[in-house]
């Protein structure tokens, strides 16, 4: 059976291969000319717009927040409209881009419209042209009105389970972690690091692999029309191949870790799983777990982001498929067009952008946080010394009040045992353009700690605001609500958890209002 | 018919990545950065990274693991074909780099050249240590 499938296969490339430029590609390439040349774009965005302010709100609930540079704003702006210089839209046609301050290599476009590309993509591309693919793409979803199924439920799932709740397991492990040592401790912490990684970059909501390779044909197209070099196209796509590679080799470590541990070590597996919702609401609720829990926690939250990404996954389409596609739509359509040189980054040594000094020093800075945050998580990634140098560099003009650098410099501080300098820049950052849902919930620690609930409720007042009134706050908002004695109000916010119906909010609700 | 055209570019993604596969494992001898074979049902040879085109080859005539002699920032790829030197575009053939991508080498006055853990690379991570304040 399986041979014959190989067979067939086999048959059918062959039967692709032996006509020249007449290859059958993916379900969204078109069947013969370009997506550019078909394109016909919805006639009012208008409906699409309206949920901008949601979908903004669950961005910056996630991670850090967006990078607060209206200089790379402007920057990133400009290719966007490069790229659009070529398709006629309607005037209600408003997409807008944004950078997340989050380390992966990870480029989406919210149903309204909004591009989102994240501060690791800017650092790992090599020229503007890349760039312009990726936009391109993400443009192509805005134009065609692409959204995943359900993109608001399932993103809003995703920033309170993962945003909140595993980032805080993986944060608060690396802090328990400290002078304790045990394999089950060892092993959480590396499955919790791992899940905390993975979830930035593979738990949103996917579109399905039609409109994945739509956007492609569409995107490409966009920027070889604007002028870019169409190899860039294949360069993105092995940047992303690679990135899978890593992600897979990480899910597949945390994976065999986990089992071992269920095969020999005892029920740890299934009491992590036992632990349910339950588990992930004490940890939103903001009670710190022993290490035991942590252990337990980390294994059940790996395992539920799996059978997530499993669900999710089932209609991601591995960059190397979608590299040989892209080529046999460049071999069909442009295999004549002229050859253009990359366009540097402005923040490139060939630059002569007036934006180069300050966006230069801008990713540099975030760069030298990556590197502190990745010293605070394991000891072993640099020396306190280099750590605390990166932090004084990343938390300098022009980054020093972006959530993003203060956040891990108030994490080295705190590991350091500097909880006065810790909290300090988790100040500054609550203080900033872009503060982030992480800098409000460990800053609010702090006050509840002290029983200082003004300040603790103004904060929460300010995030409120800021995060477009996020799910993600509900717990915390009614523990500080309770803890200054105002009860019918704190209960009074429990019914706004139930109507997000995330079962894990729910019971993170409840648990901070006592019930 | 919407099932039929699914069926067919399902197969063809099969043969894509069943042929990805053995271009690797048959070229699994050869080291650094290697051109597998060619992807495309022809291939273009050219005399310079933005040069002109010389070449025509057919998919079944084009040599299988041949050593990457050079990079340019365009792109392409040089390799040596019959005893002379050509520029093929990338797109046109399958290839395997060594190792990571290359390094993202900037302006590293204020950055670092150290290795990170997780997923992306540092900025400037892989490359030569500069002048710079680490």
């Amino acid at each position: 059976m399986r041979s014959r499938s190989f067979g067939l296969a086999a048959l059918a490339g062959a039967l692709l291969a032996s006509v020249p430029g007449q290859a059958s590609l993916g379900d969204g390439y078109p069947g013969r000319g370009t997506a550019l040349s078909q394109v016909s774009a919805a006639g009012d965005y208008n409906d699409v717009l309206a949920g901008r302010p949601l979908a903004l709100g669950i961005m910056r609930a996630r991670a850090q927040g967006f990078v607060p540079s209206p200089q790379l704003q402007t920057y990133v702006h400009g290719v966007m409209t490069r790229l659009l210089t070529n398709v006629k839209m309607p005037p209600s046609f408003h997409p807008e881009v944004r950078v997340l301050a989050a380390p992966e290599f990870t480029g989406e476009c919210t149903p309204d419209g909004t591009l989102i590309i994240t501060v690791g993509l800017l650092e790992q591309i090599e020229n503007e042209d890349e760039l312009a693919f990726v936009l391109g793409h993400e443009l192509a979803h805005a134009i065609y009105k692409h959204q995943a199924k359900n993109w608001f439920k399932k993103a809003q799932y995703y920033a309170v389970v993962n945003g909140g709740a595993v980032d805080t397991m993986a944060k608060s492990a690396a802090l328990i972690a400290g002078g304790q040592t045990g394999n089950n401790i060892t092993r959480g912490l590396d499955v919790a690091q791992h899940l905390a990684k993975l979830s930035a970059n593979v738990l949103m909501p996917q579109m399905e692999r039609g409109q994945e390779d739509a956007a492609d044909a569409l995107g490409f197209d966009l920027m070889v029309k604007a002028g870019y070099d169409p190899q860039a196209a294949l360069s993105v796509m092995d940047k992303l191949a690679e990135q899978e590679a890593e992600a897979a080799a990480a899910a597949a470590q945390a994976r065999a870790a986990a089992e071992k541990d269920s095969s020999g070590g005892g029920d740890k597996l299934s009491k992590g799983l036992s632990l349910g919702a339950g588990a992930l609401g004490s940890l939103l609720s903001g009670s710190a777990p022993s290490t035991d829990q942590m252990t337990d926690i980390a294994i059940f939250a790996f395992d539920t982001a799996v059978d997530s990404m499993a669900e999710d996954a089932t209609s991601h389409h591995p960059a190397k498929e979608r590299e040989d596609l892209l080529s046999a739509y460049a071999f069909r359509e442009y295999r004549t067009a002229t050859m253009v040189n990359p366009t540097p980054l402005p923040w490139s040594p060939a630059s002569k952008s007036p934006l180069k000094p300050q966006l230069t020093a801008l990713l540099a800075h975030y760069s030298l946080a990556e590197n502190a945050a990745a010293y605070v998580a394991d000891r072993s990634q640099g020396t306190p010394a280099s750590a605390r140098t990166y932090v004084t560099s990343a938390t300098a003009n022009p980054t020093a009040d972006h959530a993003y650098t203060e956040f891990v410099a108030a994490e080295y501080y705190e590991l350091d045992r500097q909880s006065t300098l810790s909290e300090a820049a988790l100040v500054k950052a609550a203080n900033g353009p872009e503060p982030s849902w992480e800098v409000y919930s460990r800053l609010t620690d702090i006050y509840v700690s002290r029983g200082d609930y003004p300040k603790a409720q103004a904060l929460m007042d300010g995030a409120v605001v800021r995060l477009e009134n996020s799910p993600v706050l509900l717990p915390k908002r009614i523990e500080v609500l309770r803890g200054a004695g105002r009860i019918s109000e704190a209960e009074a916010l429990v019914p706004q958890c139930k109507r997000y119906d995330i079962e894990e909010l729910t019971d993170a609700c409840k648990k901070a209002a006592g019930g | 018919m919407r099932v039929g055209v699914g069926l067919c570019a399902g197969m063809a993604l099969v043969a894509f990545a069943h042929s990805a596969l053995a271009a690797d494992e048959a070229c699994a001898a050869a080291t650094g950065d290697v051109v597998l074979q060619a992807r495309t049902p022809e291939v273009d040879l050219y005399d310079g990274p933005s040069g002109k085109k010389v070449m025509t080859v057919e998919q079944g005539k084009f040599p299988t693991c041949t050593p990457i002699i050079g990079r340019a920032p365009n792109f392409m790829l040089q390799m040596s074909m019959n005893g002379a030197k050509y520029w093929v575009p990338p797109y046109m053939v399958k290839y395997r780099f060594s190792g990571k991508l290359p390094a993202v080498c900037r302006n590293l006055a204020m950055g670092s050249n150290e290795q990170k853990v997780g997923s992306t690379r540092g900025l400037g991570e892989g490359c030569p240590k500069t002048g710079g304040s680490h």
